[in-house]
């Protein structure tokens, strides 16, 4: 039985005159990895900050295991951050940087002699008690900080874009690391990045963040494969949006044909979005119900980028089967991949 | 901080601004005031403004002082920063060693440096006067423009000397087109800073003077309590605050400008 | 550019000819009867450490060391919280503000010593406040010309510090459970301790060196190690004595020196 640790109700923040968080409403359960997600600017640090207590927000409430915290300060609240650019305490070593906390509560010597080496083994980093935080590398700095966080055992684990400092590889293994950790710890971790591809990789639940406003919460499944707005489908991945028409349930007119689709729930005739993924279009050469020309195939590695112009809209195609440019094709996908969306205004 | 906290500790730092202000308002108030006597405040006068160049000591001492300090500071400026190129291209154990020579004569009380020149100035072929003044000023500032042109050399691409020697510049011309104007805000300063110090200096210029040679601070000295004590000097020095306080408004005006031109890019 | 470390040269001898060449001439002036103006043969002779044994000599270092000591005090006293007030302002004239607290320093010393001079006689300006001051000659009279003469010395050094301070490492102690108390006393102190030494040893030097400060404000009655060296190299021309006293001091300075050196290796803080 899931039980909420984290309540946040109409949360609303501005920074002079502009307004980075509206109206917020949110909650967080135990035990869950919680990835907040957006492009610079959207808020999903301010939000951070406001759980972790550095910033106050100007209405809303926030609840922290039964208990109202928005007004407390940070040091009152027994949540832990792991912070951007780690803020290790250049004058302390390793061990009195991880002590740090337990010194705070007044804990026994041994007993946090122990409780490092505990986190240290966590972290994988061993016998690195008495090293000077100057001669560590990124990532071994970034574990430390993960370290003198989850020494306090805090219930809640708040993380700001952590691994932005890190190359790709040493990022892709941290990413493993931190869910392991964070089912081993059996904690809630909020973790804040703009890579979607890391926050579809961690999480159990996704929220997508934009101009200070919630775009969509579920899980990396639900947001990739059901995106509610053009902004969710831009941002997790690509796709194609093209205007269609829902004339009643389980059929959607695009493209001047009509197809079966799996989604319902629209006025009839309303004018949608409609999201169909690259990776879900297969090229064939015969014609069919929707024909262009390839303009452009790119390598990528895993795939062929192929754009097909449709007329005079672009439509990408990711597939393992090259094809020419100038070839002409038909596009085909199954009902399934057609989404249709609440038209965005944008 | 919250507003409780804030209190005390803005009371302190204005009293900090007081008792470090309190001696030049004293010095503006005296250079307008029509009373002969220190302790009495009778009557406004701009008297001492025009006695500034009527005694004749004060103000050849006054032109010395500009001289001494506007000679030193255009030759220190130049020699310091040729010399701060050098030690940025040392090794780095080099450039260790002579930043630790370059910081005694800063770090230096005064009066050790000013007995270490006139011993030293002592066993060479000059007179003291104006030469070993000038000398001395030069000694001094030279240390702080090194202090304020390394660090932009530091943060200069290391290849753009190589880069013009490479499209044909000669080596003199390489450091006058393409490291120079980079490094430009770090000379400026390093030359306002020398001008400052110069314009100011006691002891070190009171032990390198001689012949009668004396600049605003020698002349002060020589006089104070005395009859020949000119008060025209306060009136001097309120200007030289005044002339300082505007550089800094024009040279913070210039900054804003930038800054507003970069983001209307 | 390994090709203009030549351009170094020059100034290296420079150097060595300013700086450490008289160095080594007062250590030899202080343990022999070198004439400096008519230089010729002399003779290593102990008559130097005499001079440190006289009574008005060790008065003076004792005066110095008492008054640096004290007025040093006072400005890191007044100067840290000045310094961290100013740091942790947020408005733009946070510079102009540090600008202005240093503004005094360009106004020529001697004019403010004789300002502090003229308050501190019981006639004068402050007669029209109703206030009479006689301080001439007291301890009091030095510290205060002291703490106004270098208080800019201590509070730049520390506000330099404080202000580059990382401000997500305080975050960082107060998510881990530190008071702001504690916060400061154990992140933002330990860290400023670069400033404070730095400022310390600005104010300690000019302070335990002056001459003018002290001969005005304590009437000729207080005599600072200054007064001495200034005494014996322009008054009575005892330049063999007047090294040894040299070398006393600077044998002080070396000590300090070093610690500042241990403290920060660019130089930065200097300035």
């Amino acid at each position: 039985m899931e039980k909420r640790l984290v309540e946040i109700s109409n949360l609303t923040k501005s920074f002079d005159d502009l307004e980075v968080l509206k109206n917020i409403n949110l909650y967080i359960n135990e035990n869950e990895f919680v990835t907040l997600l957006g492009p610079s600017g959207c808020g999903k640090t301010t939000l951070l900050r406001l759980i972790a207590g550095f910033e106050y927000a100007d209405d809303g409430v926030i609840t922290f295991d039964g208990r109202i915290i928005e007004e407390l300060p940070p040091n009152k609240r027994e949540i832990n951050t792991v912070f951007q650019k780690y803020a290790l305490f250049p004058h302390l070593n390793v061990y009195d940087n991880i002590a740090f906390g337990l010194k705070m509560k007044k804990m026994d010597k041994s007993l946090i002699e122990d409780e490092v080496k505990k986190a240290l083994k966590l972290v994988k980093l061993e016998g690195f008690e008495e090293r000077n935080i100057k001669t560590l590398s990124g990532g071994q700095q970034q574990r430390i900080a993960i370290a003198r966080a989850v020494v306090n055992k805090p219930k809640l684990l708040l993380l700001d874009e952590p691994l932005g400092a890190l190359d790709l590889k040493l990022r892709q293994e941290m990413q493993y690391e931190l869910k392991e950790m964070q089912r081993a710890l059996g904690i809630s971790f909020v973790f804040v990045t703009h890579d979607q591809e890391e926050a579809l990789t961690m999480s159990d639940t996704v929220v997508v963040m934009n101009d200070g406003v919630i775009q969509q919460i579920g899980s990396p499944i639900d947001i990739y494969n059901e995106p509610k707005n053009r902004f969710t489908a831009n941002f997790i991945g690509e796709s194609n949006i093209i205007n269609g028409i829902m004339h009643k349930d389980f059929l959607v007119e695009f493209e001047g044909v009509k197809f079966s689709c799996v989604d319902k729930g629209f006025e009839q005739e309303e004018a949608v979005d409609v999201v169909i993924r690259p990776e879900d279009i297969e090229l064939k050469k015969e014609t069919g119900l929707i024909n262009g020309v390839v303009d452009a195939i790119t390598f990528k590695g895993v795939h062929y980028e192929i754009i097909v112009m449709v007329g005079d809209k672009e439509y990408i195609i990711h597939s393992t089967d090259p094809k020419e440019v100038g070839d002409q094709v038909s596009l085909h996908f199954e009902e399934e991949d057609i989404h249709v969306m609440v038209k965005s205004d944008a | 901080m919250s507003l409780w906290r804030k209190s005390p500790l803005l009371i302190l730092t204005i009293f900090a601004f007081f008792i470090i202000y309190l001696p030049i308002m004293i010095i503006m108030l005296f250079s307008v005031n029509g009373s002969e006597k220190d302790y009495s405040f009778d009557s406004f006068s701009l008297k001492w403004y025009v006695e500034m160049f009527e005694d004749p000591q004060l103000f050849e001492a006054i032109r010395n002082t500009l001289m001494i300090a506007t000679i030193s500071t255009l030759i220190a400026t130049i020699i310091g920063t040729l010399t701060a190129i050098g030690i940025h291209s040392l090794s780095k154990k080099n450039r260790t060693n002579m930043m630790i020579l370059n910081n005694i004569p800063v770090i230096n009380p005064d009066i050790v440096t000013g007995i270490s020149l006139m011993l030293v100035f002592s066993l060479l072929p000059i007179s003291f006067g104006m030469p070993t003044m000038l000398l001395a000023h030069i000694f001094f500032s030279i240390p702080f423009v090194v202090l304020t042109v390394l660090p932009k050399l530091k943060e200069l691409d290391p290849n753009l000397y190589d880069a013009a020697l490479d499209l044909g510049c000669s080596r003199f011309g390489a450091i006058y087109r393409v490291i120079i104007p980079s490094i430009k805000t770090g000379m400026l300063a390093g030359a306002l800073i020398a001008f400052t110090m110069s314009i100011d200096d006691f002891v070190i210029s009171y032990f390198t003077s001689g012949q009668g040679f004396q600049n605003v601070s020698i002349w002060i000295y020589s006089r104070i309590g005395r009859k020949s004590f000119s008060k025209g000097v306060y009136a001097y020095n309120t200007l030289v605050v005044f002339v300082t306080v505007v550089l800094l408004l024009i040279s913070s005006r210039k900054n804003k400008k930038t800054i507003v031109r970069k983001e209307e890019k | 550019m390994r090709r203009l470390r030549i351009v170094a040269l020059p100034y290296l001898v420079w150097m060595l000819v300013l700086v450490l060449l008289p160095s080594l001439l007062i250590l030899l002036l202080s343990i022999s009867d070198l004439d400096i103006y008519n230089l010729g043969a002399f003779s290593f002779v102990a008559d130097g450490f005499e001079e440190l044994s006289k009574p008005l000599v060790i008065e003076a270092m004792k005066n110095s060391l008492r008054l640096s000591a004290l007025a040093t005090m006072i400005c890191l006293l007044i100067g840290y919280p000045v310094a961290y007030y100013l740091a942790s302002l947020k408005t733009k004239k946070k510079t102009m503000l540090i600008t202005l607290f240093i503004l005094p320093v360009w106004s020529n010393m001697l004019l403010r010593i004789i300002a502090w001079e003229t308050l501190f006689f019981p006639n004068s300006i402050l007669n029209m406040f109703g206030v009479s001051l006689n301080l001439i000659g007291t301890d009091l009279a030095i510290l205060i010309g002291m703490t106004s003469m270098y208080l800019p010395f201590m509070t730049l050094p520390i506000y330099s510090v404080l202000e580059k301070m990382d401000t997500s490492l305080i975050e960082a102690s107060k998510d881990l459970g530190a008071s702001n108390m504690q916060s400061f006393l154990k992140v933002t102190l330990p860290l400023s301790l670069s400033g404070v030494v730095s400022g310390v040893i600005m104010t300690l030097l000019p302070s335990m060196t002056a001459f003018a400060l002290p001969e005005r404000l304590s009437g000729g009655k207080t005599l600072l190690i200054g007064n001495i060296i200034e005494d014996y190299f322009m008054k009575t021309s005892n330049i063999n004595g007047g090294a040894m006293i040299s070398i006393a001091l600077m044998l002080v300075i070396i000590v300090l020196f070093i610690t500042v050196v241990h403290f920060d290796k660019e130089g930065e803080t200097l300035l």
